[in-house]
Formats: C-alpha cells, structure tokens, sequence
C-alpha cells in the first residue's frame, strides 16, 4: 500500500514538472525573456560603468555586488557550521602530517607552493582584466594552503594557520564586504549613486574602483573556507 | 583536424567518463574519472569562449572536490587496498 502510494505520488509530481517544463520558451529564439535590454546595456556600458575589461567580474562584484556579498556570507555559515558540528576539544595527538616524514614530498612541496601562490594572487588581482577572479584563485590558494597541511602535518600549520587567525581574517573580511558594498540595502536597492573609488583607466591594475579590494575579500574568504573544510573533515579540529 | 572535431571528440570523452564513473564499482577509481570529467569539462567550457567557468571547473571541480571525496573515502574507509 504504501509502496502503491509513493509511486502514485512520484507519478504526479513527475507529471507537474513536464507540464511546467511544456511553458517554457523553445531553446535558442531570438525573442526569449532572456534576450531582453539587460543584457546589451551590460555588454555595451559594463566597461564604461564599472571600468572592468572582464565583463563577468563587472557584473558580479558591481551591478550584483550585493548577491556576492551574499554568496560569500554562505561560505562563511558553512564553514562555521562546520566548525560547530565536527569541532573536538582536547584530541592533541601529534602528528607527523598524513604522509608522514617523506623528504622527496617536503622538499617538492617546499618549491612548488610558491608557484601556486603566484599564480592564485595572479587570478585573483587580475580579475578585473582577465578571466578569473576572487572564487577562482581562492580556491588555488586554499588548495596551495591544503598542500602545506598534507605535508607538514598538523602541528606546524597549526602555527601558521590557528583558529583565532583565520576566523579572524575571515570575520573582518567579511565585515569590510558589507561595509564597502551595504550601501544597496540600506537604500533600497540603488547603489549606482554610492561612495566610488575613481576608475582610472581600465586595463590598468589599480582601475576599477572597488573591483580590485571586492576581488581580494573574496578570495580570502574562499581560500580560508576551503582549508577550513579539509582540515576539520580530515581531523575533527584545527 | 579543426576546432570542431576537437570539441566533438572532447564531448565523446565526456559522455563515456560521465557513464564509467556510474558504473566503476571501485570507489577511488570513480572519484578519479570524475575528476577527468572536470578537466574534460574544463576544456570544453575554453571552446565555448567561457574562461572564466573554465578555470573554476579546472580549479573546484578537478581539484578542491577531488580532495574531498578521497578523504571521505578515508575517512568511511572506501579505499580498498
């Protein structure tokens, strides 16, 4: 009986969603809700306005800068959340590093982590001229920071990398986030008018305005989140 | 051999990981295919003109979620030796 119920059920749900699915547009026609002024405005202004060569980052951290500023307070509930859940007190056991005392994995690593970093500052500072961007090259540089605790083991990278530093970081990070860019939802939704940093001239570094430091939050906050994630599924505390 | 074929041959790698790695019976050997998957992903999203979705993929996709998974297989001990 009750098996009977559940594929009833199944059957209707399925046959809702098809005919949900029957009123959507035909893929690909000109004339699509999708294909309205938004989209030319920012292909057509989005350099002009925000001073960014890369569209997409011109999108996401100006005209959207709040939704981001949204995404990036999820990573932060994770990772708390995390934190809350697996988090043990008082297991101090040492710990040579999950692959114990390897010299070849050491001294390789030793060589190869700053390359990582380079290439992870890389993306994230050059977002705004460049493909990539905060999510991107913080989670390269979150991944250069695992490499670092699956050598060294935990005891060292708790030196570097300890709770109240990272929570830290990120928390202020975070913070400056909403200062720069709370603007919108205390004004109700108009952030075109708020406090600008000057342009410049786009192609250069330091152009963009707000781009460049919205960029560098969030991608501390995704690389601290990743290592975060590692180390407490890997050990149970940081 | 032009761009196109490229792509397609590409797409046909995809489709045969993205089958294997529902029917691989050993876990760590799936979590490596799926890991194939992203970069071939990866190299798709750079044909269509998506660089920016490229280098995520090739960065969380192959990467941060590889690790992942191997360490859950650590830690429900999947790793069959």
């Amino acid at each position: 009986m009750k098996r009977i119920l559940a594929v009833s059920l199944t059957g209707v749900l399925i046959f809702i969603l098809l005919l949900g699915v029957m009123e959507l547009p035909r893929f690909g026609l000109p004339d699509n809700p999708a294909n309205n002024e938004v989209m030319r405005y920012y292909i057509e202004k989005a350099t002009e306005d925000t001073g960014a060569l890369n569209i997409v980052t011109g999108i996401i951290l100006d005209y959207r800068a709040f939704d981001t500023f949204v995404e990036a307070s999820v990573l932060f509930t994770a990772a708390a959340a995390v934190i809350m859940i697996l988090e043990q007190n008082g297991r101090n056991k040492v710990d040579a590093g999950l692959l114990g005392e390897s010299l070849i994995l050491k001294e390789i690593s030793r060589v190869i982590i700053p390359f990582i970093h380079i290439f992870g500052l890389y993306i994230i500072f050059f977002g705004h001229l460049s493909p990539g961007g905060g999510f991107a090259g913080g989670t390269i540089i979150g991944a250069s920071f695992i490499l670092y605790y699956t050598v060294n083991g935990s005891d060292r990278s708790r030196e570097k990398f300890s709770y109240n530093r990272l929570m830290g970081i990120m928390s202020t990070a975070i913070v400056v986030y909403g200062v720069l860019k709370g603007y919108s939802f205390i004004t109700g939704g108009s952030h075109l008018e708020s406090v600008q940093l000057p342009l410049g001239v786009p192609g250069n570094i330091l152009s963009g305005g707000l781009l460049l430091p919205l960029n560098i939050i969030v991608g501390i906050v995704v690389a601290i989140t990743m290592y975060i994630f590692y180390v407490l599924f890997e050990k149970g505390e940081i | 051999m032009n761009m196109q074929t490229f792509s397609i041959i590409m797409l046909l790698f995809l489709i045969g990981a993205s089958i294997s790695v529902s029917m691989i019976k050993n876990l760590l050997g799936a979590v490596i295919v799926f890991a194939v998957y992203s970069l071939i992903m990866a190299i798709l999203w750079q044909q269509l003109n998506v660089p920016d979705l490229a280098i995520t993929e090739a960065a969380v996709g192959a990467g941060i979620t590889t690790l992942l998974f191997v360490l859950t297989l650590k830690r429900i001990r999947g790793v069959k030796k």
